[in-house]
């Protein structure tokens, strides 16, 4: 992954900003989108919301062929697809889990954490991690 | 005037019994925990948690924010408060400063953002404390030290404490120092002299300077807050404060001694045993001195989510192994 294209998502990666379909209403993720993926409609103007980052997982699956970043974070990688509680479908990596832990349905949270290192520079996204009720 | 408002925290998740430790070197065992940082934590995301926190339970939103400090004792690969403001969402006109190199940079923090909130420069500030040390296996430091970040909104209004004073003392004191391309810091082979020379003489002298110049007696204080030490008590005592006084803190012997949060940690545990009106005397310490802040309570109640938040952290946890934490510590790992 190129360091501009990590440059670019950076707002996105942060801050957790994402854009509302002015048509259907669909939470689109990140937010790069000229059409809406769901509606089709061309988005004119943006409109940004803040994602809540509080959810609960709907699917996942436990990746065990090394992926970026492998040598230090997995695997084994938990990959999981989330619904957001204020909106917004988006799929990740869950951590601070130990993979027969994992459950559909539990609760998660979205916290910022290095996803793996370029050039010895750490490059960060939100991770889900568990939430204990 | 100017006080804090309300305060955040992150703890990592991941903790390792000294017992656990002992046990690798055949010392005796000691009881309590350390925090340990996962490998994807660091500082950044740690201060992030914390920062997050604190706006949250302030009702501050971010982009009324105008200075982030962030003060660590632990060596970053980068600036932290620049990249802080923009996870955050402050504006992009907001100033960021990074203090480092010794544990007593929040409380220094504190003082230069009450200052600044006061001339009017900034309405809030908010200064986070974070440390992720990486202690020498086998020191006495790898048994105490832990991973934590805190932070605290500074403002004029609605504040849980005020600032009624502060002193500070310093000094060519130097227990600690970094040996370019070492990887870890050395510090001097006589625990005396750092205890005496360092610890015991610079706190003291701050706290005792502090309660001189506001005129008030050991007996006036609600709560002190000394920076965590096994000789915090002959502090208390040189200061001529009752034992029964000093906050025995939880945090402290959940996650360790997690330097430039420990301070933070340790004033909103302390919220919970204060009320309106009541005096509490926080005292830090780090390479080259301390500072002595005496806070009033105005509306301690305003950290009570915040206290709940932290007893929350220190019990949810995930003991690892010795092995585990040298990993976790890039102390061993793969062949590269």
């Amino acid at each position: 992954m190129s360091d501009p294209f990590v440059w670019r998502e950076l707002r996105d990666e942060y801050q957790l900003v994402a854009q509302r379909c002015s048509s259907c209403g669909v939470v689109i993720y990140p937010m790069k989108h000229k059409i809406c993926p769901k509606c089709g409609k061309i988005q004119e103007e943006t409109k940004e919301i803040k994602l809540n980052p509080h959810g609960k997982i709907v699917t996942y699956t436990v990746q065990y062929v090394p992926g970026p970043g492998a040598k230090e974070f997995g695997p084994p990688m938990i990959l999981v697809i989330c619904d957001l509680d204020d909106g917004g479908r988006i799929n990740g990596i869950l951590t601070d889990c130990a993979p027969d832990s994992v459950k559909i349905g539990m609760r998660v949270k979205l916290e910022l954490r290095s996803l793996y290192t370029s050039n010895g520079l750490d490059v960060y996204s939100h991770k889900f991690t568990p939430i204990k009720e | 005037m100017a006080g804090i408002l309300g305060a955040g925290m992150y703890i990592p998740l991941r903790r390792v019994a000294l017992t656990e430790i002992s046990k690798a070197w055949g010392n005796e065992d000691i009881p309590g925990e350390i925090s340990v940082a996962g490998l994807d934590e660091d500082l950044f995301t740690m201060a992030v948690s914390a920062g997050r926190g604190a706006l949250q339970y302030s009702n501050i939103e971010p982009d009324r924010i105008g200075i982030i400090y962030v003060c660590t004792g632990t060596a970053s690969k980068s600036p932290i408060a620049s990249r802080l403001a923009f996870a955050l969402g402050a504006n992009s006109e907001t100033r960021v400063m990074d203090l480092g190199l010794s544990a007593r940079s929040t409380t220094q923090a504190i003082l230069c953002c009450s200052d600044v909130v006061r001339a009017g420069s900034a309405k809030y500030g908010i200064v986070v404390g974070v440390d992720n040390p990486l202690p020498e296996p086998g020191s006495v430091d790898e048994m105490s030290w832990g991973a934590a970040a805190a932070a605290v909104v500074i403002g004029s209004e609605g504040m849980a404490f005020s600032i009624a004073g502060a002193k500070s003392c310093s000094s060519a004191f130097t227990e600690r120092w970094t040996v370019p391309g070492a990887q870890f810091q050395r510090q001097t082979a006589f625990p005396r002299f750092t205890r005496d020379l360092g610890y015991l003489h610079h706190s003291s002298s701050a706290g005792s300077s502090l309660m001189t110049s506001l005129k008030i007696k050991p007996e006036d204080l609600s709560v002190v807050i000394l920076q965590n030490s096994v000789v915090a008590d002959r502090a208390a005592k040189a200061m001529n404060i009752p034992q029964g006084k000093v906050l025995r803190s939880e945090s402290g012997k959940a996650f360790g001694d997690t330097g430039c949060a420990a301070v933070l940690l340790d004033l909103v545990e302390s919220s919970s045993r204060v009320k309106g009106g009541d005096k509490v005397l926080m005292v830090s310490y780090g390479i080259g001195g301390s500072d002595a802040i005496c806070l009033v309570a105005e509306k301690p109640e305003n950290l009570k989510d915040s206290a709940i938040r932290l007893a929350k952290f220190c019990n949810d946890k995930t003991l690892i192994d010795y092995a585990t934490l040298l990993r976790l510590r890039r102390i061993i790992g793969p062949a590269h």
